[in-house]
């Protein structure tokens, strides 16, 4: 095994890996600047143009654009308050106020350093696990996926940064609308009308990018805003690093955010967007300045920004283990697999360890290269925040249209994205989370058919399994950690008042 | 003032003179029509599925041959009726393809599933890529070994993806023949997560496409217990037939289910083309199966791809595979009734 890792590592640090890494690295970032052209797009935009190259170089340069095309989303999420991918939006809710408050270079410092960080951990987290992944991973069967998806659910009211109430309202709305479209337990198509188009549900991205880019757009033509730092500031690299030292304050926070997502990614079937919520959740319950969230606190970015590169690890590992691709992403990464000769599963690891290694830590090396570019490059980034809205206006919406057209290639969606940019602008003006809506829809279609599925093979008693139960109490040890907090504090005051 | 109006007159209908010459189109010879063009070419798959990769594959192939540049769009709503239909509605200038696996678009025009608003054998069949069979897996560690297990147990849940489908349908159809105390639990969402709640116990098992099946069996985490189907696949030739292993008796209902899936629902990913492309274009688009066949490059791509070696036998002409879909749909009214009846009875 030894012999395995140090071939791998050999081979990532080879000229032509490591070039091949750097390009898809540079492509992985601007890609998820650009607003919803995700990993998945991207991945299989490159697929055609990879299967001629040896297996090592064009799986790495696939990897590495996996990797980062989050980091390169929370740029586009904190200044302009668009998702970058659909996962980023969870960096909206504090990253986006935070560029508003003419601290977007700290905001950006703190996305980036937390994101690299958060994608090298998880190597180390994934190379820990090799050889125990495949009984953990095996014990997620539907109800035991339920109770996860129970624990994103119970954040709803919590992300709000208003009244919990809204946010609960919010993210049911949400989750009604996820269920419009094709039941496949029951075969019914729901609420579509006869449409083909709404036969697979409403798309995340029109849903996302209407909900927070257009709705942003609305409201500042309403407010008569003219630009979206509310003052102007000289943003220099001392403000960047500003935000990287926030991840040093905030590290234990960090480190549980990027174990949420790690731990996210290698579940099959639950995916980076509930990864970032549940950390940005996790943020906001254990925080002492919980009050502060959704008006531009720096934790409320680092939770998800943490989260979000550690899942790609967890993920990667999956479906490199089993040979079953853990989400969307991974099933286009898995095509690249077959594609150049390579099969994924447990002959790949015992056969071909050095590869699993090679790509494991070239998803740390693509952090790194993603955080080194983008902080030295933040400081001029920022700069877009003090756009005049006259051109912003001419932008925004053709990169939302754009982006809400080239994942299914429906033009309806663009009706969608207006619709949903509306609704977002509503809910703005009346204090309904967004967040708390995404989150709502993200996990309405999952917890649904978890449920149902649990319910229908293993009846009323599902819940009893061993797992089960464990993670009954780890929610409740979640739920239950401040008020426990608050009151060994409150005697421990007592006590040292005494003495 | 007369002339002038006679020569104004004269020239406003010697302007007429060669409207017939504009008029009448010229034949033009298909590979002078499609060189410079583009071929909106629809995969109705999700990226990174099998049929997505073979089309992308293909289209270097395609553009080689035509002249035309093939630009891939996923159009996969409603699992995949969407890119039929948007094949089935286009004009037939022979500039609109698709990879379709010939399977689905049948069972979902019989199963008369939403938007499935086109006729099987009216499209225009240019190749095959690969014939496709179904295989029964179950967890390679699981307490399942033999048939005589499956059949000895009681209560079986296995699954399938959406509950009209052809692994739905071929699921159930194996509860039919063996008789098994089982229902299908549908709803996952594609082959991957199938596959995963089999290798997790959560379902005892299903019937898969045979080149998902067997990557997984070569890895060692599923066993294959026969192929749905009269004959073995030659890539693991020790997984017997059906028909082999057990016999149906004398039951009329069983045997016509079989002779269904042995003979009539011959799956395979085809290329294909919109109803109504000229003949002249169809044959010129045709003359690509020999090409593929022979291509050492795209043989090696497709056994790479498919994680097997890809025999010539199962390269299919695009006759062949328009006679295989005009037969189905000879059979679609008995194989409606037939698979209705499979889903009220089986159905969790």
């Amino acid at each position: 095994m030894v012999e395995a890792l140090l071939q791998g590592t050999a081979t990532v640090f080879h000229p032509t890996i490591l070039i091949g890494i750097f390009i898809g690295t540079v492509f992985g970032i601007v890609i998820g600047i650009i607003p919803a052209i995700g990993a998945m797009v991207a991945c299989s935009l490159f697929l055609p143009f990879v299967y001629r190259m040896p297996p090592d170089l064009a799986l790495s340069f696939l990897v590495a654009i996996t990797s980062v095309t989050v980091t390169g989303g929370s740029i586009t999420s904190i200044l302009l308050g668009i998702p970058g991918t659909v996962p980023n939006a969870a960096t909206i809710i504090d990253g986006f106020p935070m560029a508003q408050k003419g601290e977007g270079g700290r905001a950006i410092g703190a996305a980036v350093a937390s994101s690299m960080f958060g994608g090298i951990i998880s190597v180390f987290f994934a190379l820990g696990m090799i050889p125990v992944i495949r009984p953990i991973v095996l014990t997620f069967r539907a109800p035991e996926m339920s109770m996860v998806i129970l624990m994103g659910l119970s954040f709803l009211a919590i992300i709000a940064a208003g009244s919990p109430i809204k946010g609960m309202i919010s993210g049911l709305w949400g989750l009604l609308l996820a269920l419009i479209g094709f039941q496949g337990l029951t075969g019914a198509y729901r609420f579509t009308f006869g449409s083909m188009f709404l036969s697979d549900g409403i798309d995340l991205i029109a849903v996302a990018l209407g909900l927070f880019a257009l709705a942003e757009m609305f409201d500042m033509i309403v407010s008569g805003k003219t630009t979206i730092a509310k003052r102007e500031t000289k943003v220099r690299m001392r403000h960047v690093l500003q935000g990287v030292k926030d991840v040093y304050v905030h590290k234990w926070l960090w480190l549980r955010s990027s174990l949420i997502g790690y731990i996210i990614g290698v579940i099959p079937g639950i995916g980076g967007d509930v990864a970032m919520f549940i950390a940005y959740g996790h943020a906001k319950h254990t925080s002492k300045n919980s009050d502060k969230f959704g008006a531009g606190c720096v934790e409320g970015v680092i939770g998800p920004e943490s989260a979000d590169n550690a899942c790609v690890a967890g993920d990667l590992l999956t479906t490199m283990v089993f040979g079953i691709p853990g989400g969307p992403v991974m099933a286009i990464l898995l095509g690249g697999f077959l594609l150049v000769g390579v099969i994924p599963g447990p002959v790949m690891v015992k056969e071909n360890l050095p590869l699993v290694f090679t790509l494991l830590i070239g998803i740390a090396v693509a952090n790194a290269i993603a955080g080194i570019i983008c902080i030295l490059v933040a400081p001029q980034l920022i700069r877009v925040a003090s756009i005049h809205i006259d051109y912003l206006f001419v932008v925004v919406p053709v990169v939302v249209f754009v982006g809400a057209f080239v994942t299914e290639s429906d033009v309806l969606n663009l009706i969608v994205a207006i619709l949903f940019g509306l609704l977002g602008f509503l809910m703005k003006k009346f204090d309904y989370s967004r967040a708390a809506f995404v989150l709502g829809f993200v996990l309405g279609e999952l917890f649904e058919f978890y449920l149902s599925r649990s319910l229908k093979i293993f009846g009323l008693t599902f819940f009893l399994s061993p797992a089960c139960l464990t993670m009954i109490v780890i929610i409740i040890g979640v739920f239950s950690y401040p008020w426990f907090k608050k009151i060994v504090s409150r005697k421990f005051l007592k006590g040292s008042k005494k003495v | 003032m007369k002339r002038v109006v006679a020569i104004v007159s004269l020239l406003i209908l010697m302007s007429f003179l060669p409207m017939p010459i504009y008029g009448k189109e010229e034949p033009v010879k298909p590979a002078a029509f499609y060189s410079g063009k583009t071929i909106d070419f629809t995969l109705s798959e999700a990226p990174g599925g099998d049929m997505d990769l073979v089309g992308r594959l293909t289209g270097p192939y395609l553009k080689d041959h035509t002249g035309a540049t093939p630009i891939f769009t996923n159009r996969r709503s409603a699992g995949g009726v969407e890119g039929y239909a948007y094949i089935y509605r286009a004009a037939p200038d022979g500039l609109t393809m698709g990879v379709g696996t010939t399977l689905p678009l049948i069972l979902n025009r019989i199963t008369e599933a939403p938007g499935a608003m086109y006729e099987p054998d009216k499209f225009g069949y240019i190749c095959s890529f690969l014939r496709v069979r179904s295989m029964f897996i179950v967890a390679a560690n699981g307490p399942y070994k033999t048939i005589a297990d499956l059949k000895g147990a009681k209560k079986l849940v296995l699954g399938a993806t959406s509950p009209q489908g052809n692994l739905a349908l071929s699921t159930m159809s194996c509860i039919k023949l063996l008789d098994l105390d089982a229902k299908v639990i549908t709803g996952t969402k594609g082959v991957g997560p199938l596959l995963q709640t089999i290798l997790s116990g959560e379902i005892a098992g299903s019937c898969v496409p045979m080149q998902v099946a067997l990557r997984g069996i070569r890895d060692g985490n599923y066993r294959a217990l026969f192929t749905l189907s009269s004959e073995r696949f030659s890539a693991i030739p020790a997984v017997p037939a059906l028909t082999e292993i057990y016999s149906i008796g004398e039951n009329e209902e069983k045997k016509e289910l079989l002779t269904i899936w042995g003979k009539h629902l011959l799956m395979s990913h085809a290329l294909i083309t919109s109803p109504g492309v000229s003949k002249e274009k169809l044959d010129f688009l045709r003359e690509i199966y020999p090409k593929l066949k022979n291509s050492p490059q795209f043989r090696k791509d497709i056994d790479r791809l498919f994680a097997f070696h890809v025999e010539d036998a199962d390269i299919l002409e695009g006759t062949e595979v328009e006679k295989s879909v005009k037969d189905a749909m000879s059979q679609a009214g008995k194989m409606k009734s037939i698979f209705l009846q499979l889903i009220k009875e089986y159905r969790l």
